[in-house]
Formats: C-alpha cells, sequence, structure tokens
C-alpha cells in the first residue's frame, strides 16, 4: 500500500488534481507507488515520503546514532546528521527531452 | 532582455490540436488561496517565459472547489488589450450550467461581487491559471442568458463570463486541492 512509502501533507486525505495524471482520490488505498513516486519526484506539494519509503524505493537507509551511550549524570550536546534529508530531485529520474 | 528567440515551428504532440475547455472548471475564493505559483523571472527561453512554477495552495480549511459545464459550452479566450507600449491581456472564460437549481444560483449570488480564481483546463490539458496574488477573476455578466428559456426545448441554466487581467498569458503545470488544507 502507498502509505507505508508515501503520507499526505497539508491537506487532508482526498481529491487532488495532479498535472501528470488527472483527479486522484488520496483517500483511497490502491493508489500506484509508482504514480506517487512520480508525483513525488515532481515536487508534488502535497506527498512527503516515509522513513521505509527512503529505504525501499531509493535505498537510503535512516541514520544511524554513532555517538556512545553517555554515562549516567553527564551532560552532552546533541549531534546533528552529517548528511542532509534526501533531495527530491537529487533522485528524480532525468526527464525525457 | 535576456530572452533568446528560436524558432516556433509546427508543435502539435501526436496531431492533437481539438479545441475547447473539459466540463468542469476549478473555483476558488481569491482571498482563501496560501500561495500562489511564481511568474518567470528572467526567463532565458520562449516556453520558460509562458510557464509558472510551483503550485496554488490554499489556506487552512479552504479548497478549491469544481464546476461542472455543459459541454461544448466552455470557452477560454484571450484578449489583447491596451494602447501602443502599453498592452497587456484579459482572460475571459465563459461557460453555461445546466439547470436553475439552488446551488448554482447560491454561487452566482455569492460570486457575482466578489474576488476568485479560476483554473481552466483545456482539450490538451493544459491549464491555465485565472487570478495571481495582485489580481483575481471577477464576474462580467451572463454571455448566453440565464433563465428558463421560452420553449419546452429551450436549455434552462445559467451562463457565466469571467475575466482576469494580466500582463502576460501563462501556463499553470500545478495541482488543483480539491480537499481542504491543513494547518500543518
Amino acid at each position: 500500500m502507498w502509505t507505508k512509502y508515501f503520507k499526505i501533507v497539508k491537506i487532508r486525505r482526498g481529491r487532488v488534481v495532479t498535472p501528470s495524471h488527472g483527479e486522484i482520490d488520496f483517500s483511497r488505498d490502491d493508489i500506484s507507488i509508482e504514480i506517487c513516486k512520480e508525483l513525488f519526484e515532481d515536487d508534488f506539494p502535497y506527498l512527503e515520503i516515509t522513513e521505509e519509503g527512503k529505504r525501499e524505493l531509493y535505498g537510503i537507509e535512516p541514520p544511524t546514532d554513532l555517538v556512545e551511550p553517555a554515562p549516567e549524570n553527564v551532560h552532552i550536546e546533541t549531534v546533528e546528521p552529517k548528511d542532509p534529508p534526501p533531495n527530491r530531485k537529487k533522485y528524480a529520474k532525468k526527464k525525457k527531452p | 532582455m535576456s530572452i533568446e528567440f528560436t524558432d516556433i515551428n509546427k508543435n502539435l504532440p501526436n496531431g492533437e490540436n481539438m479545441g475547447g475547455i473539459t466540463q468542469k472548471v476549478y473555483f476558488g475564493f481569491h482571498a482563501d488561496v496560501a500561495t500562489w505559483p511564481t511568474k518567470p523571472v528572467n526567463p532565458l527561453t520562449l516556453e520558460a517565459n509562458a510557464t509558472l512554477t510551483g503550485d496554488l495552495t490554499m489556506k487552512a480549511g479552504k479548497r478549491m472547489f469544481e464546476l461542472y459545464i455543459t459541454d461544448d459550452t466552455g470557452e477560454f479566450n484571450i484578449e489583447s488589450v491596451g494602447e501602443v507600449d502599453g498592452k497587456s491581456f484579459v482572460q475571459h472564460l465563459n461557460f453555461f450550467h445546466p439547470g436553475l437549481q439552488k446551488k448554482i444560483l447560491g454561487f452566482m449570488n455569492a460570486a457575482k461581487n466578489e474576488n476568485l480564481v479560476f483554473i481552466v483546463v483545456d482539450a490538451e490539458g493544459q491549464m491555465y491559471l485565472m487570478g495571481d496574488s495582485m489580481r483575481p477573476a471577477t464576474y462580467q455578466g451572463a454571455p448566453d442568458g440565464n433563465g428558463t428559456g421560452k420553449e419546452t426545448a429551450a436549455r434552462k441554466g445559467m451562463s457565466a463570463e469571467f475575466t482576469y487581467k494580466t500582463a502576460n498569458n501563462h501556463v499553470y503545470g500545478g495541482s488543483i486541492p480539491l480537499t481542504e488544507a491543513t494547518s500543518a
């Protein structure tokens, strides 16, 4: 099901007219994952990829915490992950001219 | 001007060039729009000079709506206006909606003096956005009349014309949200 890999953001789950696939009812569970992936890569504003989607569709593993567990009563600053979140354009398929 | 001219050949993908618009137009209140697609800034190509970038999104709790129109009654028309060195365009949307049900009467009551936005889809699927952050689409009248008609064979319903004044004509390539926006 597409909802494992993507989630709807900024709107309620429902109908949206898309430029490439016409009207899609995102309240349905049977939307093709390929269509969702294509929309996501075309910067469709209402789809966000899940961690499972990153892993399954793009082979991106979630960042692992390399910091060893801190001993008790010792304050340690938060370490930001080095890699930024995946960029849609970076993973987008090249379009035919 | 940094734009470069190129040859403009006959370009009809798959030989398609059907006229008219689809049987739905999309509308909303101008004030309910949260973000507008951006117009070209210093475009380098002719195509970029006619392309809007990004999506029209709505404020929380708001959405766009669809309006059914009778086939072959809808028309999107671009009128050139203005004096020399002051040319611009007026985009016209005309359509006929069948019947005199309360919904369409209520829509016309609400729309006649309001600032609106329309998205029109032509027979090839190309979309035109009537409205921008500065200017709305507004009601102009009923070019084919409103009412019952005279004969029993007449077509009862509402016609309407909306216009939008714009410096340039663009194609909209974004989505149309028919579901309420959320605050997040």
